[in-house]
């Protein structure tokens, strides 16, 4: 049994590149991903921008020899997911426990939507073939299958905190002994179902959205997937492999207010680092940078920076929404979050918030607004919060 | 007045209601009725539905929404 | 860490909570699908509150509140729920108007209950528990794995009591569509009663309130609880030798089968069980992805009753203090899940 965690891998997809160095250089070069979608076939095309991912599904398909007519959950999945795999040493003939546990907030709905276009009028009509991929865990099914990662499988779906969750129970799995490798994260593609949704709620932006602003009126919905490798620091010794950074410390809360706003003093989110902080032992003065959950809207921003003022008050770490890069990828959010959580300690950076202008008048924190390079970067709190309440918090630590 | 109550029962689903008992000045939200943000949404979806009008911003919801008598004077002012 | 089964609550096509006891519920009527006799739900819910509740929801918040009120325990420290398909009137209305209405005119209410983890919120809402709070949605194994994340937690020592539940429905358009996908009894028609029933598109919610601490009114101990996935048949066999063996067995008293129909395909049974023979306990409750849940109800039934109900008419021999039971399910052999219960 272990108390060691470590992150030895990544794999990333999202508005912003295809892999880590493409995501990475988006920052570097001030560049957003966020803008007209040229896959998803809404009517609200020219009206949302959104952080759409810049392949098709066939594009995806070809590269991984995949099926083109499959969910593009399940091709955004595997992208990721397989770049994250490619980071592991050739594991033949080693009888190492490995798991895959992925989140997601609608899995297939992408497909399914087009399913119901047909099935709505008549209820012998559609393709099954729209349909069968429907459930969340068929993509992870999918995945798991194709890396050969099967001893453990298993979805989480918490809203916007799904694959920060997944990395979570990928981590107590470890430390309990039940598994020894895992590929922890999440994936949502663009769908008409969130995107009308969450319009059906007020809360999105027809610009480029504007995280902790005062003036934001909402948030950009994207799409993406990432996973993280994880391991104990024994078998990361065993496999000869340099970790990114330990998961030092993580909580799941529930802010049991309402269905869809968070508390306005941000309850949820107060107890979910507070703890966090408390199993990495850390002080909140030792927290070098915050990864915001930052979708934009009025209540999450106002509602999440009172809980960080609350804990951090009067001397606030560099922190930043990096969603105003990559919108709001949902579940797959707190896994993008962790794999860009990973760089900011390994390379010494941290990420701006890319359109920032207005303090907001609530509150003290200002976010990080140009990419900042050749800092000391040890300790990352990474926030997820969703609907119904779902509040995680991560943090990474490095390793000496 | 009255059709607008009956819209406004079924529109939020208010089982236990019934379109008599809402006072024309009764608040809707908080106290009163005890609607909350989510039924204001819905509310702007039955304005929209049943009489043509956009409410652009959610923040005009509890102006527009304090009561029966206000919305009715919102629609009569903006009806298309 | 011993875990304890100390509360549940049950909502099922053969009865609910608080109705009669298990014993004497009646095996549902064959239909092409069993619906789920539902309990009152304005005795458990605020008529505010229940309005704007799907029935999943209703059915969920319901048999928590069962199972804390038989535990006699106001709030748990941790929720986690079980659901392969979640809340599926809410996401078929959404997508339904979405066509209709061309992306206009839609409803918040029923996207905002169209997520997965809309039971477990809802139910901490009503139980008013801000901890630990997650939502499992894999498959067959969706319950199963919730499960194991209430018993790591406890064993970890984080908290001292989870609520954890299994819950699945089935709408008229759900029902439609796994029909047309093939999942249901249309290949079996065997004739043979047993077989087509446990093939039969079922529905249900399953709460437990798990504890560290044994009290009187106990149902059983959760021993262990593990997913077998992407296995040979071997695979399965020896991990269920192996869960027994770490838990100083070798065999149990009893299997209960969520296989298809009345087989033993897998020969858990003939492998492990002192009976020899499996109870089918998809009979009671039919076909759906959390119906393990339903499964881990009969297992701890039958502990604390210290008997095999006699409405099951199952020809079994069985010890007269069954002391340790094993629940196997699987659907179409991708994914297998084990959960032990042993007496208190």
């Amino acid at each position: 049994m272990t108390d060691t965690v470590l992150l030895t891998g990544l794999g990333i997809i999202s508005a912003i590149g295809t892999n880590v160095p493409e995501s990475i250089d988006s920052f570097r070069k001030h560049r957003s991903g966020i803008g007209p979608c040229r896959y998803l076939g809404t009517i609200h095309k020219n009206i949302f921008p959104l952080g759409e991912v810049k392949l098709s599904n066939k594009e995806l398909a070809v590269m991984h020899d995949i099926d083109p007519g499959l969910s593009r959950t399940i091709l955004l999945s595997y992208h990721a997911a397989k770049a994250a795999f490619d980071t592991i040493p050739d594991l033949a003939g080693l009888d190492y426990k490995k798991g895959f546990i992925s989140g997601s907030s609608v899995g297939g709905m992408d497909r399914t939507e087009l399913f119901f276009e047909d099935f709505t009028k008549d209820k012998f009509s559609g393709d099954l073939h729209d349909v069968m991929n429907h459930d969340c865990g068929k993509p992870t099914d999918f995945v798991a299958e194709k890396l050969g990662f099967t001893d453990f499988v298993s979805t989480l779906s918490t809203a916007c905190s799904s694959s920060a969750n997944s990395i979570m129970l990928g981590s107590r799995l470890i430390k309990a002994g039940k598994l020894d490798i895992v590929i922890a994260g999440g994936v949502d593609s663009l769908t008409k179902f969130t995107l009308n949704g969450f319009n059906s709620l007020m809360i999105v932006d027809k610009e480029q959205c504007r995280p902790l602003d005062e003036s934001r009126v909402g948030l950009n919905l994207g799409e993406g997937a990432a996973y993280v490798v994880l391991m104990s620091d024994k078998v990361a010794g065993d496999l000869a492999v340099s970790p990114y950074c330990s998961l030092s410390g993580y909580a799941n809360s529930n802010d049991s207010f309402h269905q869809t706003a968070l508390s306005n003093e941000g309850n949820g989110p107060f107890l979910a680092m507070e703890a966090a902080l408390r199993m990495s032992k850390l002080t909140p003065g030792q927290i070098d940078y915050i990864n915001m959950h930052g979708t934009g809207t009025q209540n999450n921003d106002m509602a999440e920076g009172k809980a960080v003022e609350r804990i951090f008050h009067p001397d606030y770490p560099k922190l930043s929404s990096t969603k105003s890069f990559t919108g709001h990828t949902l579940g797959a959010s707190g896994a993008v979050e962790a794999v860009f959580s990973a760089i900011a300690i390994k390379d010494g950076v941290v990420f701006p918030n890319f359109k920032y202008e207005n303090q907001m008048s609530d509150l003290n924190i200002v976010p990080v607004t140009k990419f900042t390079e050749n800092l000391k970067i040890e300790n990352v709190l990474s926030n997820s919060f969703g609907f119904g309440g779902n509040c995680t918090s991560l943090i990474f630590s490095k390793v000496n | 007045m009255q059709n607008l109550k009956v819209q406004i029962v079924d529109q939020l689903n208010l089982k236990d209601v019934k379109p008599e008992d809402i006072g024309d000045d009764q608040p809707l939200f908080v106290e009163g009725l005890g609607l909350d943000s989510i039924d204001a949404l819905e509310l702007i979806v039955l304005l929209q539905q049943h009489y043509g009008i956009k409410l652009a911003k959610a923040e005009d919801g509890p102006e527009v929404f304090r009561s029966v008598n206000s919305m009715a004077r919102y629609i009569t002012e903006h009806k298309k | 860490m011993a875990v304890y089964i100390n509360g549940l609550g049950i909502i099922s096509p053969s009865g609910f909570s608080g109705s009669e006891t298990f014993s004497d519920w009646e095996i549902p009527q064959v239909d092409s699908r069993m619906k789920c006799i539902e309990p009152e739900y304005g005795s458990f819910i605020e008529v505010k509150a229940i309005r704007r509740m799907s029935r999943i929801i209703k059915m969920g918040v319901s048999s928590s509140l069962m199972a804390l009120k038989e535990a006699k325990v106001e709030s748990p420290e941790a929720v986690i729920v079980g659901t392969a398909l979640g809340c599926l009137e809410d996401t078929v209305s959404f997508l339904n108007k979405l066509v209709i209405n061309k992306e206009e005119l839609l409803n918040p209410t029923a996207f905002i209950h169209s997520t997965h983890n809309t039971i477990a919120s809802q139910i901490a809402l009503n139980v008013k528990c801000m901890g630990y709070n997650s939502t499992y949605v894999h498959r067959n194994i969706s319950f199963e794995t919730a499960l194991l994340d209430a018993f790591l937690m406890l064993n970890e020592k984080s908290v001292g009591t989870v609520l954890v539940g299994g819950i699945d429905e089935l709408t008229d358009e759900s029902f439609v569509i796994l029909q047309r996908l093939g999942y249901y009894a249309n290949k079996l028609n065997s004739g043979n009663r047993d077989d087509d029933r446990s093939m039969t598109a079922g529905e249900g919610s399953a709460f437990f309130f798990l504890s560290n601490e044994i009290m009187e009114t106990s149902y059983a101990r959760l021993a262990d609880v593990c997913s077998v996935s992407f296995s040979s048949k071997e695979k399965v066999l020896e991990t269920a030798k192996r869960m027994l063996n770490e838990n100083g067995l070798d065999k149990v008293d009893l299997v209960l089968s969520g296989s298809p129909g009345s087989t033993d395909p897998y020969g858990i049974a003939s492998a492990f069980s002192k009976a020899q023979a499996a109870i089918h306990f998809k009979e009671f409750c039919g076909e759906y992805p959390t119906a393990g849940a339903f499964g881990m109800y009969v297992g701890a039934s039958i502990l604390q009753q210290k008997k095999l109900p006699a409405n099951l008419n199952a020809v079994i021999s069985m010890p007269a203090e069954p002391r340790h039971i094993l629940i196997h399910n699987n659907f179409r052999e991708v994914h297998h899940s084990l959960i032990l219960l042993s007496a208190c």
